[in-house]
């Protein structure tokens, strides 16, 4: 019979034989583990090149055949995408939606889009100008003209053209070969209704606008019975002025037509005191508090605005957005009335900005007021359309150039066989995934096997 | 902001030679517009900054005028920002020292002056003078011997008139007491109404 002595002794290599068994274990599993994720890596790799592209189809009607989800969901390589007709604006969203997402797009179209497709819309600047984007089936060089003649000739590649011309007269044309133009109204370039009081804020306003390129009107009240005027109209109407600029003092005929000028779709510009005008008040972006002092000097600042004269918004109006602040108080506000879109300045005597900065002052205060102007123009676009087919114009005046321009020019060719695009378990597999997790478990099992040797 | 009626005052010559001028305008001013018009102008000195926060200036003499480089250098700024300089000729003498001096100084810094044709805004900013300024006494019967200025000049900048230039010593016209206005049968400082507004609006 052994003694208690000898019991003691072999407990210890009883435990630790079996802990070993346990470690053991535990590194056959991970280094199993490891070895399947390469082979999974591997498979997933080498798979050939249908199994990791899913192909999507443009039905002639435009619309796209497979659900968005079920494409993003496919997570596969490459989509496929081969066009039996041209998208619709919602199918080119969806393929670009398809695109951000991370996978590589490869369009193709059995035969080449309209033989020339062009889109022109008005740009924002005051000084006119028109975007023009063309799309041109056999790419070579072109003549762009309008109903006042030859603009230029421009060279189109097989990606087409994004370039920039002056305002367009009439229709635009593109080529002899292109469709019929649709006619349209050249839009003249926004004008401006300037109302207020013979102040210098109204005489600077004016000047920096019509410095800046903007057809200006005005309507500057001198007495209860005389008002100056510049320009055919003191009041605002939508089917002169685009934009309405409000300044303190302004005659009361004009700004009692605000409402349904705004409402209408034109954009308005309140400064300062202006905004308590009752005639406003419902358009306002925020309700007008106590005016606070600009800080002496300013004007000649890094921070000219400093300097001016704040009729800070107290509370804004419902939908109103924040533009500008100044010491914690909203200096510049924004908001949407009806079709129209309201510019709330808190800033009075702007005009101190121009005399008295730096000496980039006036082109900078130009420059904002611009700024501020051109953010309210309601652009109308396109202006130009030269549709793919006649039921094309409408929504979508053309499918083509948007089409270059969200995802590219398709590449003519025989379209592909669709697959469905239903994922296996391997193509739902992420590479980089696994190939980190066979890194953990083979490092795991490696180390477990150095930890047993030490033991 | 108030308009405020300001008057120039340069190094050299006599600045200050038409003292119930301001007075005289700004009583009409507030006697035919509801413009917010401070009720005394100010003095403002050509080669100050403070020049900047008055868009209108007011500038006569008889004698030589010979700006100084500080004084040169701010009339430019101030034209280029927008301002704009009354200039008058208190001698009414087309070949006076003021005259001759003081358009060379102003071509010299800001360009040659040309005509401001008879048709202009300026003539029509709020009374309507068909026949271009307005002519004065002085012209009519004082040194000038009958001899009428048909028009005033004026150098423009960014499409605006930054300067007018008068021969027509409205400085005399307008320097007198408000209250003896009653003793018109026409309210000669008329015109000088018609410079406020369409400095204000134009």
């Amino acid at each position: 019979m052994p003694s208690r002595a000898d019991v003691r002794v072999t407990a210890a290599p009883v435990a630790i034989t079996s802990a070993m068994q346990v470690v053991r274990a535990a590194g056959t599993v991970l280094h199993g583990v490891g070895l399947l994720c390469m082979v999974l890596l591997a498979w997933r790799l080498f798979l050939p090149a249908e199994d990791r592209a899913v192909s999507a189809r443009v039905a002639a009607d435009g619309s796209l055949d497979h659900a968005l989800v079920d494409l993003l969901r496919a997570r596969r390589d490459t989509i496929d995408v081969t066009l039996d007709g041209l998208p619709t604006a919602v199918a080119r969203a969806e393929l670009r939606a398809v695109r951000g997402s991370g996978h590589a797009l490869r369009v193709t179209s059995p035969r080449r889009p309209a033989a020339i497709a062009v889109a022109a819309e008005q740009e924002w600047k005051a000084s006119g100008g028109t975007r023009v984007q063309v799309v041109a089936g056999d790419p070579g060089r072109q003549v762009v003209s309008d109903a006042a003649g030859l603009i230029d000739s421009i060279a189109i590649d097989s990606t087409g053209l994004r370039t920039r011309t002056g305002p367009v007269e009439g229709a635009m044309r593109v080529g002899a070969a292109a469709a019929p133009p649709l006619t349209f109204t050249a839009p003249a370039v926004a004008r401006v209704l300037v109302v207020g009081a013979a102040t210098w804020e109204s005489r600077f306003v004016i000047a920096a606008l019509e410095e800046g390129g903007w057809p200006v009107d005005a309507a500057v009240s001198l007495s209860p019975t005389v008002t100056v005027t510049q320009g055919a109209a003191r009041i605002p109407t939508r089917g002169r002025h685009a934009i309405v600029v409000v300044l303190p003092g302004a005659p009361a005929v004009a700004v009692s037509a605000l409402p349904a000028f705004v409402r209408g779709g034109g954009g308005l510009v309140i400064v300062g005191e202006a905004a308590r005008l009752t005639g406003v008040s419902a358009l306002r972006a925020g309700s007008p508090g106590a005016t606070v002092g600009g800080e002496a000097g300013a004007e000649a600042s890094e921070e000219p605005r400093h300097g001016l004269d704040l009729v800070p918004m107290t509370v804004l109006a419902e939908g109103s957005v924040a533009l500008e602040s100044r010491d914690g108080r909203i200096a510049v506000a924004a908001r949407r009335v009806g079709a129209g879109r309201v510019l709330q300045v808190g800033y009075d005597n702007s005009w101190l900005w121009r005399m008295g900065g730096t000496d980039e002052a006036p082109a900078a205060h130009r420059r904002w007021w611009s700024t501020s102007l051109s953010g309210l123009v309601a652009i109308r676009a396109p202006v130009s359309r030269i549709a793919h087919t006649p039921e094309d114009d409408t929504l979508d005046a053309a499918p083509v150039a948007a089409l270059v321009r969200d995802i590219g020019m398709p590449r003519i060719g025989a379209p592909s066989s669709v697959v469905t695009p239903a994922s296996s378990f391997v193509t739902s597999l992420r590479p980089g995934w696994l190939l980190a997790l066979a890194l953990l478990s083979l490092v795991a099992s490696w180390t477990l096997r150095r930890w047993r040797g030490l033991a | 902001m108030r308009f405020t009626f300001a008057t120039v005052q340069y190094e050299s010559g006599d600045w200050d030679s038409a003292p119930l001028l301001a007075a005289n305008v700004i009583d009409a001013v507030a006697r035919y517009t509801s413009v917010d018009v401070a009720p005394s102008g100010a003095i403002v000195p050509l080669s100050s900054e403070a020049l900047l926060r008055y868009p209108l200036a007011f500038l006569t003499g008889h004698l030589p005028v010979r700006f100084s480089v500080a004084e040169r250098a701010m009339l430019r700024k101030y034209c280029d920002r927008g301002g704009l300089l009354f200039v008058d000729d208190h001698n009414h003498d087309v070949d006076g020292v003021f005259h001759r001096t003081c358009t060379e100084e102003l071509t010299q810094t800001l360009g040659a002056l040309s005509n401001i044709p008879n048709t202009h805004a300026l003539y029509k900013s709020f009374f309507t003078f068909r026949d271009g300024p307005p002519t004065t006494s002085h012209e009519l019967n004082g040194w000038g011997d009958n001899l009428v200025h048909d028009h005033l000049q004026g150098i423009e900048r960014n499409g605006r008139l930054a300067v007018i230039y008068s021969s027509k010593d409205y400085s005399s016209e307008w320097s007198f007491h408000p209250e003896n206005k009653k003793f018109l049968s026409v309210d000669n400082t008329r015109f000088g109404v018609n410079l406020v507004v369409y400095a204000l609006t134009r």
